[in-house]
Protein backbone atom coordinates (compact mmCIF):
# COMPACT_ATOMS: atom_id res chain seq x y z
CA UNK A 1 0.00 0.00 0.00
CA UNK A 2 2.50 2.55 0.85
CA UNK A 3 4.23 1.04 -2.16
CA UNK A 4 1.58 2.34 -4.37
CA UNK A 5 1.18 5.79 -2.53
CA UNK A 6 4.66 6.12 -3.21
CA UNK A 7 4.41 5.06 -6.92
CA UNK A 8 1.62 7.31 -7.46
CA UNK A 9 3.84 10.41 -5.70
CA UNK A 10 7.09 9.86 -8.27
CA UNK A 11 4.39 9.70 -11.20
CA UNK A 12 2.51 12.88 -10.12
CA UNK A 13 5.99 14.35 -9.06
CA UNK A 14 7.49 13.51 -12.75
CA UNK A 15 4.51 15.09 -14.61
CA UNK A 16 4.41 18.63 -12.77
CA UNK A 17 8.01 18.84 -11.89
CA UNK A 18 8.82 21.25 -15.11
CA UNK A 19 5.65 23.63 -14.88
CA UNK A 20 5.60 26.77 -13.23
CA UNK A 21 2.62 27.69 -12.69
CA UNK A 22 -0.82 25.95 -11.93
CA UNK A 23 -4.74 27.16 -12.06
CA UNK A 24 -6.13 27.02 -8.39
CA UNK A 25 -9.51 26.62 -8.43
CA UNK A 26 -11.52 27.26 -4.79
CA UNK A 27 -15.22 27.91 -3.47
CA UNK A 28 -15.68 31.27 -4.05
CA UNK A 29 -18.84 32.50 -2.81
CA UNK A 30 -21.04 30.26 -4.95
CA UNK A 31 -18.96 30.70 -7.78
CA UNK A 32 -15.81 28.31 -8.78
CA UNK A 33 -12.87 30.55 -8.73
CA UNK A 34 -9.58 30.10 -10.52
CA UNK A 35 -6.02 31.78 -10.25
CA UNK A 36 -2.48 30.71 -11.55
CA UNK A 37 -0.31 30.05 -8.80
CA UNK A 38 3.35 29.45 -8.73
CA UNK A 39 4.26 26.41 -8.35
CA UNK A 40 6.80 25.11 -5.58
CA UNK A 41 10.84 24.82 -6.26
CA UNK A 42 10.76 21.86 -4.25
CA UNK A 43 10.19 18.15 -4.40
CA UNK A 44 6.84 16.70 -4.68
CA UNK A 45 5.97 14.63 -1.30
CA UNK A 46 2.54 14.32 -1.36
CA UNK A 47 1.56 17.78 -0.53
CA UNK A 48 1.41 20.75 -2.33
CA UNK A 49 2.75 23.71 -1.32
CA UNK A 50 2.50 27.70 -2.34
CA UNK A 51 3.67 30.44 -0.88
CA UNK A 52 0.74 33.30 -0.29
CA UNK A 53 -0.35 36.58 1.18
CA UNK A 54 -3.02 35.95 4.33
CA UNK A 55 -4.31 39.31 3.32
CA UNK A 56 -5.81 36.80 -0.21
CA UNK A 57 -9.42 36.13 -0.85
CA UNK A 58 -8.53 32.53 -1.34
CA UNK A 59 -7.43 32.13 2.34
CA UNK A 60 -10.90 33.43 3.19
CA UNK A 61 -12.43 31.34 0.96
CA UNK A 62 -10.59 28.30 1.54
CA UNK A 63 -11.50 28.57 5.52
CA UNK A 64 -14.99 28.39 4.62
CA UNK A 65 -14.76 25.21 2.18
CA UNK A 66 -11.71 23.76 1.63
CA UNK A 67 -12.14 21.59 -1.08
CA UNK A 68 -9.37 22.44 -3.79
CA UNK A 69 -8.30 21.77 -7.70
CA UNK A 70 -5.18 22.54 -9.13
CA UNK A 71 -5.17 22.20 -12.58
CA UNK A 72 -1.61 22.06 -14.43
CA UNK A 73 -1.52 22.73 -18.21
CA UNK A 74 1.75 22.08 -20.51
CA UNK A 75 0.04 22.64 -24.06
CA UNK A 76 3.64 21.82 -25.96
CA UNK A 77 3.15 18.30 -24.52
CA UNK A 78 -0.43 18.02 -24.59
CA UNK A 79 0.23 16.96 -20.81
CA UNK A 80 -2.90 17.97 -18.36
CA UNK A 81 -3.23 17.55 -14.90
CA UNK A 82 -6.18 17.30 -12.34
CA UNK A 83 -5.33 17.36 -8.59
CA UNK A 84 -7.89 16.97 -6.17
CA UNK A 85 -7.14 17.65 -2.49
CA UNK A 86 -8.39 19.65 0.85
CA UNK A 87 -5.79 23.51 1.62
CA UNK A 88 -5.17 24.67 4.89
CA UNK A 89 -2.93 27.72 5.67
CA UNK A 90 -0.24 27.21 7.15
CA UNK A 91 1.55 29.98 8.89
CA UNK A 92 4.65 27.69 10.56
CA UNK A 93 7.12 29.79 10.27
CA UNK A 94 10.05 26.73 10.29
CA UNK A 95 8.03 25.38 7.03
CA UNK A 96 7.82 28.72 6.01
CA UNK A 97 11.95 29.21 6.57
CA UNK A 98 12.37 25.67 5.14
CA UNK A 99 10.58 25.89 1.98
CA UNK A 100 11.33 30.03 1.36
CA UNK A 101 13.90 30.13 -2.01
CA UNK A 102 15.28 33.24 -2.57
CA UNK A 103 13.43 32.83 -6.39
CA UNK A 104 10.46 33.90 -4.66
CA UNK A 105 11.59 37.74 -3.83
CA UNK A 106 9.91 38.26 -7.51
CA UNK A 107 7.01 37.46 -5.60
CA UNK A 108 7.43 38.87 -2.46
CA UNK A 109 9.81 41.49 -1.85
CA UNK A 110 9.96 41.26 1.65
CA UNK A 111 10.66 38.02 1.54
CA UNK A 112 11.08 36.45 5.26
CA UNK A 113 10.11 39.86 6.70
CA UNK A 114 6.63 39.70 5.18
CA UNK A 115 4.52 39.50 7.91
CA UNK A 116 1.13 38.27 5.60
CA UNK A 117 3.67 35.38 4.12
CA UNK A 118 2.04 32.02 4.56
CA UNK A 119 2.05 28.87 3.02
CA UNK A 120 -0.86 27.21 1.44
CA UNK A 121 -1.02 23.51 2.00
CA UNK A 122 -2.84 21.30 -0.55
CA UNK A 123 -3.05 17.13 0.71
CA UNK A 124 -3.80 15.26 -2.56
CA UNK A 125 -6.12 13.17 -2.40
CA UNK A 126 -6.85 12.40 -6.25
CA UNK A 127 -4.81 13.08 -9.61
CA UNK A 128 -5.96 12.15 -12.91
CA UNK A 129 -3.44 13.04 -15.69
CA UNK A 130 -4.07 12.99 -19.51
CA UNK A 131 -0.91 12.81 -21.23
CA UNK A 132 0.78 12.40 -25.23
CA UNK A 133 4.31 11.63 -25.33
CA UNK A 134 4.97 11.77 -28.67
CA UNK A 135 2.59 14.64 -31.08
CA UNK A 136 1.96 12.56 -34.29
CA UNK A 137 -1.61 13.08 -34.91
CA UNK A 138 -2.43 9.17 -34.27
CA UNK A 139 -1.69 9.77 -30.57
CA UNK A 140 -3.32 13.41 -30.21
CA UNK A 141 -6.60 11.41 -31.58
CA UNK A 142 -6.02 9.29 -29.24
CA UNK A 143 -5.47 11.26 -26.51
CA UNK A 144 -8.37 14.20 -27.07
CA UNK A 145 -10.18 10.98 -27.09
CA UNK A 146 -9.52 9.93 -23.63
CA UNK A 147 -10.39 14.13 -22.51
CA UNK A 148 -13.86 13.27 -23.73
CA UNK A 149 -14.51 9.62 -22.74
CA UNK A 150 -12.71 9.60 -19.70
CA UNK A 151 -10.84 6.33 -20.65
CA UNK A 152 -8.39 5.34 -22.05
CA UNK A 153 -7.65 5.57 -25.63
CA UNK A 154 -4.41 4.13 -27.61
CA UNK A 155 -2.74 6.99 -28.32
CA UNK A 156 -2.62 8.64 -24.92
CA UNK A 157 -2.81 7.36 -21.28
CA UNK A 158 -5.52 8.52 -18.73
CA UNK A 159 -4.17 8.08 -15.60
CA UNK A 160 -6.01 7.85 -12.36
CA UNK A 161 -3.60 8.09 -8.91
CA UNK A 162 -5.21 7.49 -5.95
CA UNK A 163 -3.66 8.73 -3.13
CA UNK B 1 -13.57 52.20 -15.85
CA UNK B 2 -16.88 50.66 -17.09
CA UNK B 3 -16.92 48.14 -19.80
CA UNK B 4 -19.90 47.56 -21.44
CA UNK B 5 -21.18 43.68 -21.55
CA UNK B 6 -19.93 43.74 -24.92
CA UNK B 7 -16.44 45.21 -24.54
CA UNK B 8 -15.97 42.22 -21.82
CA UNK B 9 -16.96 40.06 -24.07
CA UNK B 10 -14.68 40.98 -26.56
CA UNK B 11 -11.61 40.93 -23.91
CA UNK B 12 -12.61 37.46 -23.10
CA UNK B 13 -12.85 36.34 -26.91
CA UNK B 14 -9.03 38.17 -27.84
CA UNK B 15 -7.80 36.37 -24.79
CA UNK B 16 -9.46 33.04 -25.17
CA UNK B 17 -9.61 32.65 -28.97
CA UNK B 18 -6.26 30.93 -29.72
CA UNK B 19 -6.27 28.29 -26.79
CA UNK B 20 -6.60 24.78 -27.99
CA UNK B 21 -7.68 23.39 -24.27
CA UNK B 22 -9.44 24.74 -21.18
CA UNK B 23 -9.51 22.60 -18.03
CA UNK B 24 -13.12 22.48 -16.87
CA UNK B 25 -13.54 22.30 -13.10
CA UNK B 26 -16.94 20.59 -11.93
CA UNK B 27 -18.04 19.67 -8.21
CA UNK B 28 -18.02 15.59 -7.86
CA UNK B 29 -19.61 14.54 -4.79
CA UNK B 30 -18.21 17.25 -3.03
CA UNK B 31 -14.77 16.70 -4.47
CA UNK B 32 -13.55 19.38 -7.26
CA UNK B 33 -12.27 17.69 -10.11
CA UNK B 34 -11.17 18.96 -13.47
CA UNK B 35 -10.64 17.43 -16.66
CA UNK B 36 -8.86 18.89 -20.71
CA UNK B 37 -11.69 19.81 -22.65
CA UNK B 38 -11.54 21.29 -26.55
CA UNK B 39 -12.47 24.76 -26.76
CA UNK B 40 -15.18 25.81 -29.39
CA UNK B 41 -13.89 27.33 -32.90
CA UNK B 42 -16.89 29.80 -32.91
CA UNK B 43 -15.90 33.46 -31.32
CA UNK B 44 -16.99 33.74 -27.88
CA UNK B 45 -20.41 35.24 -27.41
CA UNK B 46 -20.99 35.64 -23.13
CA UNK B 47 -21.44 31.51 -23.35
CA UNK B 48 -18.75 28.80 -24.12
CA UNK B 49 -19.20 25.40 -26.21
CA UNK B 50 -17.94 22.28 -25.68
CA UNK B 51 -18.70 18.90 -27.21
CA UNK B 52 -18.32 16.24 -25.12
CA UNK B 53 -20.17 12.26 -25.05
CA UNK B 54 -23.37 11.47 -23.29
CA UNK B 55 -21.51 8.30 -21.61
CA UNK B 56 -19.32 10.80 -19.46
CA UNK B 57 -20.17 11.17 -15.53
CA UNK B 58 -20.20 14.86 -16.44
CA UNK B 59 -24.49 14.73 -16.98
CA UNK B 60 -24.99 13.44 -13.35
CA UNK B 61 -22.03 15.59 -11.50
CA UNK B 62 -24.29 18.73 -13.92
CA UNK B 63 -27.48 17.62 -12.48
CA UNK B 64 -26.35 17.61 -8.61
CA UNK B 65 -24.59 20.87 -9.00
CA UNK B 66 -24.18 22.91 -11.81
CA UNK B 67 -21.32 25.31 -10.98
CA UNK B 68 -18.34 25.00 -13.05
CA UNK B 69 -14.92 27.13 -13.81
CA UNK B 70 -13.06 26.78 -17.56
CA UNK B 71 -9.69 28.21 -16.90
CA UNK B 72 -7.23 28.80 -19.96
CA UNK B 73 -3.56 28.65 -19.48
CA UNK B 74 -1.25 30.11 -21.96
CA UNK B 75 2.24 29.30 -20.55
CA UNK B 76 4.15 30.71 -23.64
CA UNK B 77 2.57 34.32 -23.05
CA UNK B 78 2.13 34.14 -19.41
CA UNK B 79 -1.78 34.79 -20.28
CA UNK B 80 -3.94 32.90 -17.47
CA UNK B 81 -7.83 33.01 -17.58
CA UNK B 82 -10.70 31.68 -15.28
CA UNK B 83 -14.16 32.15 -16.21
CA UNK B 84 -16.95 31.03 -13.73
CA UNK B 85 -20.24 30.30 -14.25
CA UNK B 86 -22.95 27.40 -14.58
CA UNK B 87 -23.29 24.49 -17.06
CA UNK B 88 -26.11 22.34 -18.56
CA UNK B 89 -25.86 19.96 -21.26
CA UNK B 90 -27.69 20.67 -24.27
CA UNK B 91 -28.96 17.95 -26.96
CA UNK B 92 -29.85 19.73 -29.61
CA UNK B 93 -29.44 18.98 -33.08
CA UNK B 94 -29.13 22.51 -34.95
CA UNK B 95 -26.59 23.72 -32.46
CA UNK B 96 -25.11 20.98 -32.55
CA UNK B 97 -24.85 21.29 -36.44
CA UNK B 98 -24.05 24.84 -36.28
CA UNK B 99 -20.94 24.71 -33.79
CA UNK B 100 -19.67 21.16 -35.69
CA UNK B 101 -16.11 21.52 -37.20
CA UNK B 102 -13.75 18.76 -39.39
CA UNK B 103 -11.52 19.72 -36.58
CA UNK B 104 -13.59 18.15 -33.87
CA UNK B 105 -13.15 14.42 -35.80
CA UNK B 106 -10.20 13.67 -34.10
CA UNK B 107 -11.90 13.77 -30.39
CA UNK B 108 -15.15 12.03 -32.12
CA UNK B 109 -14.45 10.00 -35.30
CA UNK B 110 -17.88 8.98 -35.98
CA UNK B 111 -18.72 13.14 -36.36
CA UNK B 112 -22.08 13.89 -36.25
CA UNK B 113 -23.13 10.45 -36.59
CA UNK B 114 -22.11 10.00 -33.23
CA UNK B 115 -25.39 9.26 -31.07
CA UNK B 116 -24.03 9.59 -27.66
CA UNK B 117 -22.87 13.48 -29.24
CA UNK B 118 -23.82 16.27 -26.82
CA UNK B 119 -23.10 19.68 -26.43
CA UNK B 120 -21.77 21.25 -22.95
CA UNK B 121 -23.02 25.19 -22.03
CA UNK B 122 -21.26 27.03 -19.54
CA UNK B 123 -22.80 30.40 -19.47
CA UNK B 124 -19.88 32.48 -17.76
CA UNK B 125 -20.70 34.67 -15.02
CA UNK B 126 -17.60 36.40 -14.22
CA UNK B 127 -14.37 35.91 -15.77
CA UNK B 128 -10.67 37.15 -14.78
CA UNK B 129 -7.39 37.21 -16.07
CA UNK B 130 -3.93 37.78 -15.87
CA UNK B 131 -2.04 38.70 -18.86
CA UNK B 132 1.21 40.06 -19.69
CA UNK B 133 1.26 40.69 -23.39
CA UNK B 134 5.43 42.28 -22.89
CA UNK B 135 8.22 39.65 -21.62
CA UNK B 136 10.51 41.86 -20.43
CA UNK B 137 11.72 40.73 -17.10
CA UNK B 138 10.31 43.97 -14.75
CA UNK B 139 6.87 43.06 -16.48
CA UNK B 140 7.32 39.64 -15.85
CA UNK B 141 8.12 40.13 -12.35
CA UNK B 142 5.17 42.40 -11.79
CA UNK B 143 2.66 39.70 -13.33
CA UNK B 144 4.30 37.71 -10.99
CA UNK B 145 3.56 39.38 -8.31
CA UNK B 146 -0.67 39.78 -9.37
CA UNK B 147 -0.63 36.43 -9.39
CA UNK B 148 0.04 36.23 -5.93
CA UNK B 149 -1.36 39.37 -4.20
CA UNK B 150 -4.43 39.27 -6.29
CA UNK B 151 -3.28 43.09 -7.10
CA UNK B 152 -3.24 44.95 -9.87
CA UNK B 153 1.02 45.51 -10.31
CA UNK B 154 3.07 47.60 -13.23
CA UNK B 155 3.92 45.03 -15.35
CA UNK B 156 1.22 42.56 -16.03
CA UNK B 157 -2.19 42.78 -15.13
CA UNK B 158 -5.14 41.21 -13.19
CA UNK B 159 -8.71 42.33 -14.02
CA UNK B 160 -12.44 41.18 -12.60
CA UNK B 161 -14.79 41.60 -15.46
CA UNK B 162 -18.14 41.17 -14.66
CA UNK B 163 -20.92 39.48 -17.02
CA UNK B 164 -24.02 41.31 -14.29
Amino acid sequence: MEDKRQESIEKLKGLIEDIDFAMLTTHANGKLRSRPMSTQEFEFDGDLWFFTSDQTHKVEEIEKDNEVNVAYSKPEDNVYISVSGTASIVKDRDKIEELWNPILKAWFPKGLDDPSLCLLKVSVEEAEYWDSPSSTLVQIAGFVKALVTGQSADGGDHGKVNF
Amino acid sequence: MTETRAETIEKVNLLIKDINIAMLTTIDRGVLRSRPMATQEAEFDGELWFFTSKLTHKAEELEKDNRVNVSYSEPDDNRYVSLSGTAELVDDREKIEELWSPAFLAWFPKGLEDPNLILLKVSVEHAEYWDATSSTLVEAFGLLKSLVTGERTGGGEHVVLNFA
